[in-house]
């Protein structure tokens, strides 16, 4: 028998607003709709009506987990345009901020894949995990989730207690190699949830543009750090993981192994790290032109390009987010699952709906 | 990315403007399904396109690519209003079209738009609110 159902737009089991409508055929998923845009705030929009310095502050709202990430895309693009490049130590404690964040967003998805699976013993040590990174973060930024880092042309703070980073960074390697991992991947109910599940295929990860461990987990050997490097990436060794299953599974994996990328990157920022200016510089007018700046957020891909008329306001912003592009290639797992699969396959792609309807 | 085979390929006669953000390229009346063909075939990735208006009638489109880690920006003019699709022959576009729609009201041509970030009863257009557009995308 044939049936549709509607989830959402505001539902207990989304954690924001969109809608899903499931057309299933018994048990089997046959067809899968997603709606979005019920939260949508024009932010693009908005920051054509205020100057580069308040854009700063707009542009961190854009995504309420990975808020780092968008001042430091808006930033980049904004030097481009001027071409500046900010001091050495502003660069490295930029890549502390932004891989201290990817620990945050993953370690927080890897909490909520447990919940959605009801392995609530492991969603108890993310969160507990979780607090470790974001205790990090408001050492360096005073704040736990907006950190407000990021200015044009450098930082807005120094970063003064490496060691308490040191630590706190070493905490959560020791923990993900030590726990995380080894349940993620040998335990059997995880192993019967996830391998097998919402499989995206290397051809479609291709086609639909997916970024970030959603396309690295379909076998698209592709991250922003290592294909074209920014700031000071060039000069860190680390590995991208890449699965080739497509499951839920592989993309459960993929994060995993970059949290512990992502501490091995910190370490090594933090011993490299050169003493010296921070601080950005105070620009009220861009030059007219146009730019872009992408870098590899915890989602994948973050893209912005602006366009200046050589006056205080942008001329247009425009924001690419991982999501955007992601949450298309949710239709293409969902075909052919079980029903009781759709909410964790959903979840997989690590979705952000506050990203999407910027 | 091979600069010279892209200008023959899609028979373009000015040169590029190249910069550490990548190539950037306006080509007029610029046959966006033939570029999104060739640059497919070559595994490049649509990253997404930028709508700006240009005059009152008119937007400037942008397709940003990842050309095996390099990028390339390509950018041609709407005539009327309008373009081709290059969604069939590139899905990543189907979002990306539609919200450009929503919010510009560029008509893509050979696709149905259904709305993306706005309802269905929500004119199109919403960042040129001050240019009012009938169904056909028309001021």
């Amino acid at each position: 028998m044939s049936y549709t159902i509607p989830i959402g737009p505001y539902h207990p089991a989304l954690e924001e607003p969109y809608k899903l409508e499931l057309e299933c055929e018994g048990e089997n998923v046959r067809e899968a709709h997603l709606q979005i845009g019920f939260n949508f705030r024009a932010i693009e929009l908005i920051a054509q009506s205020r100057n580069i310095i308040q854009n700063i502050a707009l542009f961190e709202r854009v995504c309420g987990i990975c808020s780092n990430v968008h001042t430091l895309t808006y930033c980049l693009a904004l030097e481009n345009l001027l071409g500046i490049e900010p001091s050495l130590r502003a660069q490295y404690i930029r890549v502390i901020v932004a891989e201290l964040e990817r620990l945050h967003s993953h370690i927080l998805w890897a909490g909520a894949a447990a919940h959605i699976l009801g392995f609530q013993t492991l969603f108890m040590t993310c969160f507990r995990l979780r607090e470790v990174v974001m205790d990090l973060l408001e050492t360096i930024s005073g704040n736990r989730v907006n950190y407000a880092m990021n200015a044009i042309g450098g930082v807005n703070r120094d970063l003064t207690d490496p060691q308490t980073i040191r630590d706190g960074v070493r905490q959560i390697q020791k923990a993900v190699e030590g726990q995380l991992l080894p349940i993620f991947t040998n335990d059997p109910t995880v192993r019967a949830r996830c391998a097998g599940v919402g499989i995206l295929t290397k051809a479609n990860a291709i086609a639909w543009g997916a970024v970030g461990p959603t396309a690295r987990a379909s076998g698209v050997a592709q991250d922003i750090r290592q294909a074209q490097p920014y700031l000071v990436y060039d000069r860190f060794e680390f590995s991208v993981p890449v699965q080739e299953s497509g499951d839920v599974l592989a993309r459960i994996l993929v994060r995993a192994l970059e949290m512990v990328e992502s501490c091995q990157i910190i370490e090594q920022a933090l011993e490299q790290m050169p003493s010296g200016q921070w601080k950005g510089q105070l620009f009220v007018e861009l030059p007219p032109g146009e730019a872009v700046a992408r870098i590899e957020a915890p989602r994948g891909e973050v893209f912005y390009y602006i366009a200046s008329d050589g006056s205080e306001k942008p001329l247009r912003v425009k924001v690419r987010t991982p999501s955007f592009v992601n949450m298309p290639t949710v239709r293409l797992m969902l075909k052919g699952a079980t029903l009781a699969d759709a909410p964790l396959i959903q979840a997989s792609i690590d979705p952000c709906y506050s990203c999407t309807d910027r | 990315m091979n600069v010279e085979e892209i200008r023959q390929t899609l028979g373009i006669e000015t040169p590029p403007s190249q910069r550490t953000d990548g190539i950037w390229w306006h080509i007029a009346g610029l046959n966006v399904c033939h570029m999104a063909q060739y640059l497919i075939q070559n595994e490049a990735r649509l990253i997404t396109i930028t709508a700006i208006p240009d005059g009152k009638s008119e937007c400037r489109l942008i397709y940003h690519w990842d050309c095996q880690g390099q990028l390339l920006h390509l950018s041609t003019l709407t005539q009327g209003r309008k373009i081709d699709s290059v969604a069939a022959i590139c899905p990543a576009a189907d979002w990306i079209e539609r919200e450009i729609h929503d919010l510009f009201g560029v008509i893509f041509n050979g696709r149905e738009t259904s709305p993306l970030v706005l309802r269905a009863s929500d004119p199109s257009g919403l960042f040129l609110a001050n240019i009012p557009l009938d169904e056909e995308g028309k001021e």
